[in-house]
């Protein structure tokens, strides 16, 4: 299984790397800030938690976008990316649902 | 730092040169109206003449403000917002919060007064939802358009400002492969440009002002997106999962101070007194200041200061409106200070230079410049690899005339503005100069003749409409020299002698032999 996901991520390299640094890149900083309230710690003033993923949102994008482009092998690049994207998108919508 | 493999550089390479390429233009664009609105206030009483009164928010401005309170149904009292426009104006607007049938949000729906500052003679008046109307509550249609120009490039809400928000992390993404694919960072800092006109003579100046501008092109581009996505796109997708859509309560949490409802009737306190109370405890004078619940016994004044010796944010102290009492200082977001309110309020300085004066400005402003010569140097740099093909050689054209044709095109904004001001609506003939100024500036590189002629006539053309734009300015109406002298209007002064120095400049550099050799002229060199 994995093997043949590597033969057909390395087919077509340039378009995975597209995907992965152009949409995949935004999706994921977008999901990892929602998933940030409910982990962060809120502070003294209670806003902490929304304020840190609010502000950080283009850096966290600037990490995963170089990842993205600097990463040699595509089957780990999109494992850690989309594996991120999975995880905090679920845990956000989890929060959202009330869930936790 | 652990060394990258080649087709590791090969990428970075491909992304630092096709994100400039793609989105370079506008990039510029974005910038170098940036590093104008920087002076965006003083653009403004430059552009109005001067101030007539520096401090309007001082002196009896409750004498001025509770008689139209007083004359307000209570609906419009729900918040008097006092601010003081570039021209040295009162805009006093008791509003209420309403849904603008025309954009579907909850806005601010009032009566906006525009007194004399001096006199408080009622100047103008207008009702409805006042923040869409331009003309109504700013004194200069310049510095609206050009403000408006580098937020959203004259592009309407959300989309405008989901463009430079991309621009902004184009900027980051070119910072941060340019930086990896420097292997010499320190050594680059001090390169001296190898002489002559060759292509790594061009590659050397674009490496020497991209590693001094390296870090400032990942400030703006990081600040610039977070201004551009925070409210179209982060926050409410954050605030989905943190408040569960609930709008209401991200507001009291992030930006309302609490207060207990208690519309019982009461006086306001005296704004005078307040004033002076707040001015007394903070050091720097007050430039915004909100009334909530005038009449009523829960009643907040809030004030807005100028940031303190010694410190880059705004502060905004609150007083009791009954008795008025300090209540406090509070935080950009939140209710009382910390990390994240820090980090927040850092944003904005770091933006826009505004935190020491003209000289923090200046700063920006000359950082800014060379962030645009970054910017330009690169692509025209991208293009003499590739000038071979008919393609590229057009694409270099469009980058000389969009170099020079933005600012001459912002020139032409500011003859829109001065020609129109004695009889026709400034706010429409600003972009409209723009607009024909680019136009101008597309003919001329279209149909002129090539190569470094061009470049020559595009410096005299700008150089020519800098000199002569004081000279309409003071023709339309505008201050003199000496009255502004004797007015103690600076930025009037200071803005007409930057125009016609640079003018100068400009006319000087059109007769020397530009550095670089514009893309349409081609000459073979070996591949560096």
């Amino acid at each position: 299984m994995t093997e043949r996901l590597r033969r057909a991520l390395d087919a077509r390299p340039r378009l995975t790397r597209w995907l992965l640094a152009g949409p995949g890149a935004v999706a994921a900083a977008l999901l990892f800030a929602m998933a940030m309230p409910i982990w962060l710690p809120k502070g003294a003033a209670g806003i902490d938690n929304i304020v840190f993923p609010l502000i950080l949102v283009p850096l966290i994008w600037a990490v995963v976008f170089v990842y993205a482009c600097v990463e040699e092998s595509l089957l780990r690049c999109v494992a850690v990316i989309c594996g991120t994207a999975a995880v905090c998108g679920l845990t956000a919508a989890m929060a959202f649902t009330g869930w936790i | 730092m652990k060394s990258l493999s080649q087709s590791q550089l090969k990428r970075l390479t491909a992304v630092h040169g096709w994100s400039g390429t793609v989105l370079g233009l506008l990039l510029y664009a974005v910038v170098a109206t940036g590093t104008v609105a920087v002076f965006a206030h003083e653009i403004a009483e430059w552009s109005v003449g001067g101030a007539k009164n520096h401090a309007p928010l001082a002196g009896d401005l409750d004498g001025k403000v509770r008689p139209i309170a007083e004359r307000m149904t209570k609906g419009y009292l729900e918040e008097i917002a006092i601010w003081a426009t570039a021209k040295g104006d009162l805009n006093v607007f008791p509003h209420a919060h309403a849904r603008n049938p025309e954009s579907g949000k909850i806005e601010n729906y009032g009566t906006l007064f525009r007194l004399d500052g001096t006199t408080g003679a009622e100047l103008a008046r207008n009702e409805g939802f006042v923040f869409t109307k331009p003309e109504w509550f700013e004194a200069s249609a310049l510095e609206d358009f050009l403000v408006d120009l580098h937020v959203q490039l004259y592009v309407p809400r959300p989309w405008g400002l989901i463009l430079t928000g991309i621009l902004g992390l184009s900027m980051m993404a070119a910072g941060v492969t340019g930086f990896l694919m420097h292997r010499h960072l320190i050594r680059d800092l001090f390169v001296a440009a190898r002489p002559g006109n060759r292509l790594v003579t061009a590659r050397d100046r674009h490496v020497l002002a991209a590693s001094w501008g390296l870090l400032f092109a990942f400030l703006l581009g990081f600040t610039g997106s977070f201004f551009s996505f925070a409210a179209t796109v982060s926050l409410p997708l954050i605030s989905q999962v943190a408040f569960g859509g609930d709008q209401k309560a991200m507001r009291e949490t992030l930006y309302e101070p609490a207060v207990t409802p208690d519309p019982r009737p009461a006086a306001l306190a005296d704004l005078d007194a307040v004033i002076a109370r707040s001015t007394a405890l903070t050091g720097t004078p007050v430039r915004f200041l909100v009334v909530d619940h005038y009449g009523r016994a829960d009643a907040r004044i809030n004030l807005w200061h100028m940031p303190p010796q010694g410190t880059l944010a705004w502060v905004r102290n609150v007083f009791d409106g009954t008795d008025g009492r300090f209540l406090g200082v509070k935080p950009r977001v939140g209710r009382q200070p910390s990390a994240g309110n820090a980090l927040y309020e850092l944003i904005w300085p770091l933006h826009t230079g505004d935190f020491a004066g003209p000289l923090s400005k200046a700063v920006w402003v000359g950082l800014g410049a060379a962030m645009c010569y970054v910017i330009l140097s690169g692509m025209q740099l991208w293009v003499r690899r590739r000038e071979e093909a008919a393609l590229w050689r057009g694409f270099g054209r469009a980058v000389t005339i969009t170099a020079y044709g933005l600012p001459f095109a912002m020139t032409a904004a500011a003859y829109g503005f001065f020609l129109s001001l004695p009889a026709a609506d400034p706010f429409y003939w600003t972009p409209m100069g723009f607009v024909l100024g680019a136009l101008a500036c597309i003919a001329v590189g279209a149909f002129a003749g090539d190569g470094s002629g061009l470049i020559q006539r595009f410096r005299r053309l700008l150089g020519a409409a800098c000199i002569v734009l004081p000279i309409v300015r003071m023709a339309m109406g505008g201050l003199d020299w000496a009255d502004a002298v004797a007015q103690g209007q600076g930025a009037v002064l200071s803005f007409d002698l930057m125009f016609l120095v640079l003018g100068v400049l400009l006319f000087r550099w059109a007769t020397r032999q530009p550095h670089g050799r514009p893309a349409g002229d081609p000459l073979p060199e070996p591949a560096e």
